[in-house]
This record gives structure tokens, sequence and C-alpha cells, in this order.
């Protein structure tokens, strides 16, 4: 198709898509550059072991993931039992939880050591250590589960009405129901999910470290600080892009075999009585509890424990900067993610680059950071401008890790919008940006909305990145809880941590009153 | 022979890795004249509409309007520049907009006060006055598809294309929208070209009728004869 | 007709325009290189360091900035800077990072008498690159209920069949245990340090997890009897009152174990003490405020400091007669291993392989 403006935003979009590709492309093509002296180790003593143990790890924790996402999802959408409405949104708020407190905090409750082993160990002499692999994706699977939670409740609520209708009719019990018509309508939404917890799974340092678990990701720390081998890290990052591209490969496959959402009629939820509903109402109770309330009331005790002892007032500079920088972040990210949503949907050519932008999702914040700032000191050296220690550089790296979060709300969104009404628009003579502007744009509010909110969430428990690319005196509540954690004073994290919880859980209450707008 | 409004000739058109949906399709339509597509679904009825509009470029052939060349061998000129109207199937009104602003869309560029009187008038014309300021999803069906017309009318278009236009109505709601749109077509005398698989449509509106299969038109006759035809043979699909 | 969407444009718009203007205001500090400051990278994230910089400010009116992150993390930093690099102090928490980061030229050698008296020869770069300010040793804490004293004398003890299923320890990628292999190494050699630390493996009571911290309260609830820690742990484990740590604190005592190889030899090589590494700092080479570099580093040798590391962060002072805590004297006396500190960076490699080889986590 002709287009006017086409070398002009072709031009534009190629050049972001280039910069947020930059960074990561110093890690793919390390192999080629950078001298790996300590390799033959690696490969020999290294990464077998901790391929594996990464494999195992994210099996079991999709595995628990689903476990607990799914039956939740169908319930809250299509049965009707005491407490339903309630639970159908208190089992997104785990997502407000970091990875690497939950882990410290099920540690300090289930560990070697733990609270709670100590009185069981007391009471009935079975010690209790959940500091094991399968322990961590129990705990994994906990923080991570509303990644699938959540789109499977859209997918059961929304579209799927008359199909269940049609199966009840010709006489589907609620089993088959579930397993021959739910399932395979809901499951492009499920593995988008799971693809989502596998990534922030293979990502995680902080979490993985504490347990002994020997991921990838763990390695390439291995090689960089221990073998003192930044060449072989990187090497190891190829590995682990390798393995989350087959990954990708794997939910697109997924996605295909499926079929599309047809109506919006909400489904109407089929009462449950007796046992059935008291079974529901206890699974809801128990999940809700042990993700949620169970870390969240140990932070808090925490908190108050040593709340007499710290200057409540020293977080807020770190209060108020979590929130500047997460708002900065998510802003520079959705306009980058709208441009690329814009380049797609007026296909402008730019397509192979734009998909391939998103990888910096599931690269180690450290590992994007050693490229950020190789381009930094680049730019540098050729026209003097220092960036490294600038907020500029932050939200840059920020926008590299996070585009793929903000990019794919836009994506569903922009797919619902039927092609036509871009022609429609264009007949009318309206150019593609115009029609972007004035018509995808605006209908497009709710999901973009979505994503500044998964990003700025985001944002608000990263640490890595914050860490090495902030300027003098710069705290976050996240490097406050990491340097207290780090001296292994936990219960003095208390505060931070909680407010931490806090912030996250405001963008996660929004994001579920906007996915249930969409569903009604 | 009068000079035709439109002429399309030889019209080649392939989907990636698929067989031929245009595999030469000739066709001419007169000024203010209707012209009615019948034909098999997947007959190429929809493609064809699309290759006149300039949303698909067609492998080989023309597409000639009012002398000028719109699509040949070395010009393509994009749609919004044709001077022709489209209303798709399932209409695609701009759901955050009201029948106002959906009216409004085509108008850019035009000075405020003649663009808020176009729309009046346009209003008026098709009778939504009083819907100004509803959205799409609060009409009925037959409303919207007075929006979608309008919508694209209030450009003055030569040629006006409709992609089963009738498809989505009751049958009482169908033959008032029939009728409306032949008036509001007639008054503006704007040609059109009308793809529908439904006889009754074809014989209330058409000037002529054309038959295509398989990516060809097989024949074009006045409406008059297909009546006289289909009368006989009442249950032959088209 | 006025479209509803222009608003929704320009909310897109300004923010735009705003946000090199926002970033510049927030990237200020970086600015202010005329006046009297000094930029400091540091892994050390204690309550204790930020209370001596407060002090540094006051006693001298020269406002420190700091960025504390990794050590490995700051060396790359420091790597992208290049020249540019707006760091004056850099300050990490293993003598191996320092050599590191003097091998590539991020340190600059400074010759000052105060510093050169107050810090020991060992304890500092010959050349002047970077100076130690405390020591942290890795010794041995165990159940005095369980074990006695003499079973600990060197490291090698540890793989007496005696601590079948007693050790405990954290899991291999941290430092310290990276550096007391790598100490090893350099008084024995590889093969030696291998057959070490499958020994260790052997002995361990569980997989090597959670921190230092968490094996002290493992032996207090009878998971193990020995566990390979830091010194300052075990003196902030003391001085907590939490109840949680009470069972721990009753039963620990420490041993300080000798480096050697042999667990028969009868005799102990002389000099050949408790493993020791150090936490310290030099001046950054492109350093911008270099006087003022060196008046933060003769502060953080200074009595006042070595008694706030002391005191406040449990570590052991490197000026001498500066006394330890109390609480850790109460253990015993630390005679450290005098091992040139550049040494352990030479062979943490090394170090990391025979870790690997032995299979400990």
């Amino acid at each position: 198709m002709h287009l006017p403006q086409n070398f002009r935003s072709r031009s534009i979009i190629g050049g972001l898509a280039v910069l947020m590709l930059l960074p990561l492309v110093v890690v793919i093509t390390s192999p080629f550059h950078a001298s790996a002296p300590e390799w033959d180790h690696v490969m020999r003593d290294i990464l077998p072991s901790h391929l594996l143990e990464t494999l195992r790890l994210v099996g079991l924790t999709v595995l628990l993931a689903l476990l607990f996402a799914i039956p939740s999802a169908w319930m809250v959408s299509t049965l009707d039992f005491p407490g339903r409405r309630l639970f159908r949104w208190a089992l997104v708020l785990p997502l407000a939880l970091p990875t690497y407190i939950c882990a410290i905090t099920f540690g300090s409750l289930l560990g070697p050591t733990g609270a709670f082993s100590r009185a069981i160990s007391a009471n009935t002499g079975i010690h209790i250590d959940i500091m094991t692999w399968p322990g961590l994706s129990l705990v994994l699977a906990l923080a991570l589960f509303p990644y699938i939670y959540l789109p499977a409740r859209v997918a059961f609520s929304a579209g799927m009405s008359p199909h269940l209708d049609a199966a009840r009719m010709l006489g589907g019990g609620a089993w088959k129901r579930f397993f021959r018509v739910a399932m395979p309508l809901a499951r492009p939404a499920i593995a988008g999910g799971a693809l989502l917890v596998a990534m922030e799974t293979l990502n995680d340092y902080g979490a993985v470290k504490y347990y002994g678990v020997r991921t990838l990701t763990a390695g390439i720390f291995r090689s960089w600080g221990g073998l003192y081998d930044v060449g072989s890290a990187l090497r190891l990052s190829g590995v682990l892009l390798l393995l989350v591209i087959s990954l990708i490969t794997l939910e697109r496959s997924v996605r295909r075999r499926a079929g599309q959402e047809s109506s919006h009629r909400p489904v109407t939820g089929a009462p449950l009585y007796g046992w059935k509903s008291a079974a529901a109402v206890i699974w809801c109770i128990v999940l809700f509890a042990v993700a949620f309330l169970l870390p969240v009331a140990s932070i808090a005790l925490d908190a108050f424990r040593t709340m007499k002892d710290l200057r409540f007032l020293q977080f807020l500079p770190a209060l108020g900067n979590t929130l500047l920088i997460g708002l900065l972040a998510a802003l520079a990210t959705i306009l980058i993610a709208v441009a690329f949503a814009f380049a797609e949907r007026s296909s402008t050519g730019t397509n192979r680059l734009t998909n391939w932008a998103s990888i910096g999702y599931v690269v180690p914040g450290a590992v994007i950071a050693i490229g950020v700032m190789a381009f930094a000191g680049w730019l540098t050296h050729v026209t003097g401008i220092v960036i490294i220690g600038s907020i500029v550089l932050m939200v840059y790296a920020f926008s590299v890790r996070f585009l793929a979060l903000a990019s794919q709300p836009l994506r569903a969104g922009l797919k619902q919008q039927p092609k036509a009404m871009d022609e429609a628009a264009h007949l009318l003579g309206s150019s593609p940006w115009r029609t972007f502007r004035q018509v995808n744009l605006p209908l497009l509010r709710p999901a973009i909305i979505a994503a500044a909110l998964l990003v700025l969430m985001e944002v608000v428990k990263e640490l890595p990145l914050t860490l090495i690319l902030r300027p003098f005196n710069f705290d976050t509540l996240s490097t406050k809880v990491f340097e207290l954690a780090r001296i292994e004073q936990w219960p003095d994290a208390g505060v931070p941590a909680l407010l931490i919880v806090l912030c996250g859980l405001f963008p996660v209450l929004v994001l579920d009153r906007l996915l249930e707008r969409r569903t009604r | 022979m009068i000079k035709p409004l439109l002429s399309v000739h030889d019209l080649h058109f392939a989907h990636v890795r698929g067989q031929e949906v245009l595999a030469g399709t000739s066709v001419e339509v007169q000024e203010a004249e209707v012209l009615v597509v019948v034909g098999p679904s997947g007959c190429g009825k929809s493609t064809l509409l699309r290759c006149i509009a300039g949303l698909e470029k067609p492998s080989r052939g023309s597409v000639t309007m009012a002398g000028n060349a719109l699509t040949d061998a070395r010009s393509f000129i994009p749609p919004e520049a044709r001077g022709i109207g489209f209303v798709f199937q399932g209409l695609a009104l701009f759901p955050h907009l009201t029948v106002k602003g959906n009216i409004a869309f085509g108008l850019n560029g035009l000075p405020a006060s003649e663009r808020t009187q176009r729309v009046r008038d346009e209003l008026r014309s098709v009778g939504l006055v009083d819907l100004a300021d509803r959205y799409p999803h609060e009409l009925s069906g037959g409303q919207q598809q007075r929006v979608a017309i309008a919508r694209s009318l209030v450009r003055r278009p030569k040629l006006m294309l409709m992609d089963e236009p009738f498809s989505d109505l009751d049958p009482k709601t169908r033959s008032e929208v029939r009728t409306e749109v032949m008036r509001i077509l007639r008054a503006n005398k704007t040609a059109a070209i009308i793809v529908t698989h439904d006889r009754e449509d074809a014989f209330h509106v058409a000037d002529r009728i054309a038959e295509m299969d398989h990516g060809r038109i097989v024949r074009v006759a006045p409406a008059s004869e297909f009546r006289s035809e289909w009368t006989q043979h009442p249950f032959q699909e088209v | 007709m006025k479209p509803q969407f222009s608003t929704f444009a320009a909310m897109i718009k300004k923010p735009l325009l705003f946000l090199p203007l926002f970033a510049l205001a927030c990237s200020a500090p970086n600015k202010d290189n005329m006046e009297d400051v000094v930029n400091v990278y540091t892994h050390r994230h204690y309550e204790t360091d930020k209370a001596l910089f407060a002090l540094f400010e006051k006693e001298s009116g020269i406002k420190v900035n700091v960025v504390m992150a990794d050590d490995d993390e700051l060396l790359s930093r420091l790597d992208a800077e290049g020249a540019n690099s707006p760091a004056d102090v850099i300050i990490t928490a293993d003598a191996g990072r320092l050599g590191l980061a003097e091998q590539r030229g991020f340190l600059k050698p400074i010759h000052d008498s105060t510093l050169e008296a107050n810090v020991p020869a060992h304890l500092r770069d010959p050349e002047g690159n970077w100076f130690g300010f405390t020591m942290r040793a890795r010794v041995v804490a165990y159940d005095k209920n369980k074990v006695a004293p003499e079973e600990l004398m060197t490291y090698a003890d540890l793989c007496s069949p005696r601590f079948k299923g007693q050790i405990l320890v954290r899991p291999s990628e941290h430092v310290y245990n990276q550096s007391l292999v790598a100490a090893m190494i350099a008084h024995f050699g590889i093969d030696s340090a291998t057959s070490w630390c499958k020994g260790i493996v052997a002995n361990m009571a569980r997989d090597p997890k959670g921190s230092d911290t968490d094996q002290l309260l493992a032996i207090g609830e009878g998971l193990g009897s020995v566990a390979i820690v830091n010194s300052y742990y075990i003196g902030k484990l003391m001085k907590s009152d939490d109840p949680a740590r009470q069972k721990a604190k009753n039963a620990i005592a420490v041993a300080f174990p000798l480096m050697q190889n042999d667990r028969e030899g009868e005799v102990l090589t002389p000099g050949i003490g408790t493993h020791v590494n150090i936490s310290g700092g030099g001046v950054a080479a492109h350093a911008k405020h270099e006087a003022n570099a060196i008046a933060l580093l003769r502060f953080l040798s200074s009595d006042a400091s070595q008694a706030a590391f002391a005191d406040g962060n449990m570590e052991y002072p490197v000026k001498p007669g500066i006394p330890a805590a109390a609480v850790l004297q109460g253990f015993g006396r630390l005679i450290p291993d005098t091992l040139d500190l550049s040494e352990l960076g030479r062979h943490n490699a090394e170090a990391v392989k025979a870790l690997d080889a032995a299979g400990w986590r």
C-alpha cells in the first residue's frame, strides 16, 4: 500500500527499534568480539548443571502456576459461590509482591530455621525446609500465578458464553465444558501468561541465589563475578536468549492453533451448593492466604517491630524516587510501544525489527546494564555527553527491559479493532498516522493505561538495573530493601518492603478494574 | 456509446501463495448507474470492490474513473485520493465517535464552519438530525446503515462501493433501508457498485446486474433480463 | 467540529517535551564539579558507613556523593565511563576486586604518610593503589555442646569424618567462600584446595543455601554443629535481641582455624593464620577531586572511623592499637593470615573451578 509518510515514519520506527536492540546486540554478538578465557570450564562444569536446574525449575514453576491459576479463574468466572466477587480481584494481589521479597519471607517462615518450621518441628519432630528447588518453584508460582490467572479470567468471562451455552445444550457436563470447550478456547491467553511466568523465573536472581538453586542467570553471575570472565557471562546470556526464543516459538504455535473470541456477553455463574460450594471457597481462601496474606502479614509484622528504631521519614525520598523513575519509565516505554504498535498497524515494513525489540524482557537486568553502559560509554566517547549515572539512561534501560510488557496489551487491543475500520478511515481521506491517532489510539486507551501500569509496577519492584545505573545518592525502595537484606538484617527491610507492596497494589487494582470493564 | 464513469479492465489479483481471486475481470459503470454484482461466495466480488477502491493492488489490469487512471501498470492512486465511497460489510463505524463525529471524520481540511454546515446537510438528507449526538451502539441496525452511507456521501464521491450492505438486517428493516439507500443515491446522482448474494436485493436496486464466477464477470445485463430468468428458475442458487 | 481526541494527543505530547528537562534536573548532582564534593562508588552498604560519611561531611565541609552497587557492576560501570567517570573514590569489600580494579587501571597510586602509618603494609597495595580499612575473618562457629575447640585447629580439620553431615555453609557463589579457597590455592596449590573442597562437600549437613546468619541459626536448631561464616555476622547475631535468635546465641562458640593443608600435620607452618579478606578502597584513576578523595581515605583510617567499624559493624579494624568489638574478643584472638592479599584476586577464577569440580553448589 502506498503511504506518503512511509519513509519518515519508517526511519523513526527503525531508529527506535535499533535503539531498543543495541544493548542486546552487544550481548548476542559477544562470542565474536569478547574473549572468554574460562569458556571451557563454563561448558564443562557450569552449563550442564545450571541448564538442567533451570529447566526443571521453570517447568515445575509453570506447572504449579497453571495449577493455581486455571481452577481459580474458572471458578470465579463461571461458577457462583459465597465471596466469588471478592476473590475475583483478591487473587490478583500477589502480583504486587516482588519475587525476591517473597522468597526471603517464605524462607524466614518455612526455611530450615523459619518461625513455622521451628514450631512444627518442636511439636511433631518433622523438619520442614522450603529452601529447596521444588520449594522455590512453589514460592515463585505463588508470586507469579496471577500472570496466568488474569488473562485466563478474561478469556473465561468474555466471548465464551455462547460456546459454553451450546456445549450445555449438547449435554456437556461441567467437566466436559471445561476440558473440551473452555480450555481449548482459552489456550492462547493461558499460553501468553505461562510465557510471562517462565520469563520471570528465568530472569530471577535474588531468590535463586538465596535458595542456592543454580539457574543460568546464577551461572551468568558466577562467570562474571567469580571467574572474572565477562565474555563467558555474555555467552551464557546468549544461551539464555536461545532458551527464551524457543519458549516464545512454543507459545506462538499454541496461540496459532486456537480460535478467536466472538461475543462479549458475560458468563452467568452457575450456582454451587453444599460441599462443592465449600470446596470452592476453601480453595480460594487458602490460595489467597498463602500467596498474599501470609507474606504481607509477615512483612508488616517486621515493619511494625522495627518502626520504632527506624526513622520512617528516611524512606520518603526513596519513595519519591521510586515513583518518579517509575512514572518516567512507564511514559517512555509506552511512547515507544505506541510507536511500534502504529508501525505494525500501518505496515511500515519494520515488523521484524519491532518484534525483536521486545526481547529485552528476558535478559537479566544486570546484563542489559552492561549493554546499556557499553552503548552510553561509546556515546560519551563520540559526543562528550556523559549520560551514565543520569535518569535518562535509567529510563532508557527500563524501556529496553520492559518494552515487551507494554507491547503485549497494545497488540492485543489492536487485534480487537477490525481492520475495516482503518480502511474506512483511509477511504475517508485520512493518512495512516491520522487514522492511528484519531481512530486506533482513542480506542486503545484502556490498553495503554494497563500497559503503563504494568511497567510502573515492574519498575517499582526492579532491582539490578536501578542499582547499577542510578545517579549519586539516588535511593529507591528496592535498593533500600536490598541494602538491608544484603547485610542480613532482614526484619529491618520490613518498612521499605511494605512500601513496595503498597506501591504495587495500586496499579494492580486499577489493572484489575480495567480488565473487568473490558469483560463486562 | 457514452463514455463510462468507471472502467475496469482485465484485473488480476492473487493472495500471497494463493490461487487467483480475480482472473481477468472487466466491467464498466455509467454515470449515476447502480450496478449489482452477484455470484457465489468466494467468486471474487469483495476483492473486486477492494481493488477498485485501492485497498488492494492488483497484479495486472487497470481501473479508470472519469478518464483518469487510478490503477494501471505505471500509477497507483492511494485509496484516500480516489474520491470513491465505501460501505463495508459490518459497517466499520468508529465506536468512540458520535454520529456527527463519524460523518465529520472525512471532511478534514475544510474550514470549521463549512464542515459543520455539510455535516448538518448530510444529517438532514439521511434523516438523522435527532440522533446526531448518539454513539453507534445506541442506534438500530438501519440507523447505523444510514450513518455509514452518510459518512461516505458527505465527501461527494462520484462512485459508491457497497459490500453486502443489507445482509445484517431483518426483512422489514431491510426493505426500508433498501428504499432509503436508493433514494439517497438517486438524489445525489451517485453511481454505485453493490455486492450482494440476495436476488431480491438485486432486483430492487439494480439498473444492471453483473454475474461473477471464478474471478470473472461472466455476464452483464439489465436487471429486467435477469428478473425474467430467475422467476422461471426460482430455486437456482446464484 | 473540534475532535474530542485532541486532548488525548496533547496528553501524550506534553510530557514528551518535559522529559529531557526533567531528566536534566534530576541528574544535576553530577554537574557540580566545581563544588567541594567527593564522589564515591562503594560496595559497602552499612549504616556505619553512612554515619561516617555524614561525620566526614560535617568535619571537612566536603559533600559525599554515593553510588552503592555490587563490586562487579561498579567495575563494569567504571569501564564504560572511562576517562569521563565522575568517581573519586572506589571502595569494595573484597581484596580480589581491588586487585582487579588496579589491573584494569581504574585506580591511581597514592603516597600518603598518614595512610601508610594507619594501614599495616600487608593490608595495602605496595604501590599505593588501594588501602584496606577493615578485616573480615572466615571463621568456624560451632555448637559448644557438641564440639570441642581442639577439634577445629585448622580448616583441614573440617574434612575429618568426625564432622560427617555436620557442616553448614552458604553457596559457593559467595565471594568469601571463593577467597578462602583462593588463599588455599596460593598456599598449597590447586590440587590440595580441590580436595579440601571435596572434603567439605562430603561432610555437608545439607545443600548450601541461605545467608551466613542462616547458617548460625541452623546451629541453634541443631541442623548441624559447625558453620563456616564471616566473623562480623557472628558479632551482629550476638548483639541482636530478636527472641528467635536466642537459641543460636546460647549455643555458639567460635574457632579461629589456621591455614594448614594436612590435618595430620604435627607442626603448623608459622605465619599461616586464619583467612581474612579486607574491605578497602583507593583513589579513582580519573578522580576530579583527588585531594578530597585522599582526605576521605585518611578519615576512614583514623582512630574514630576504625573504632566505628569495630563497634558499629563488628569488623576487625586494621589500625594497630584499635581493639575489635568486645563480643568478638570474647570468642578468642584472631591471628590473621599474612598472605599478600593481591593473591586472592589472582587465584579467584581457579577457586571457582575448584568449587565447581567439587560440586559445591
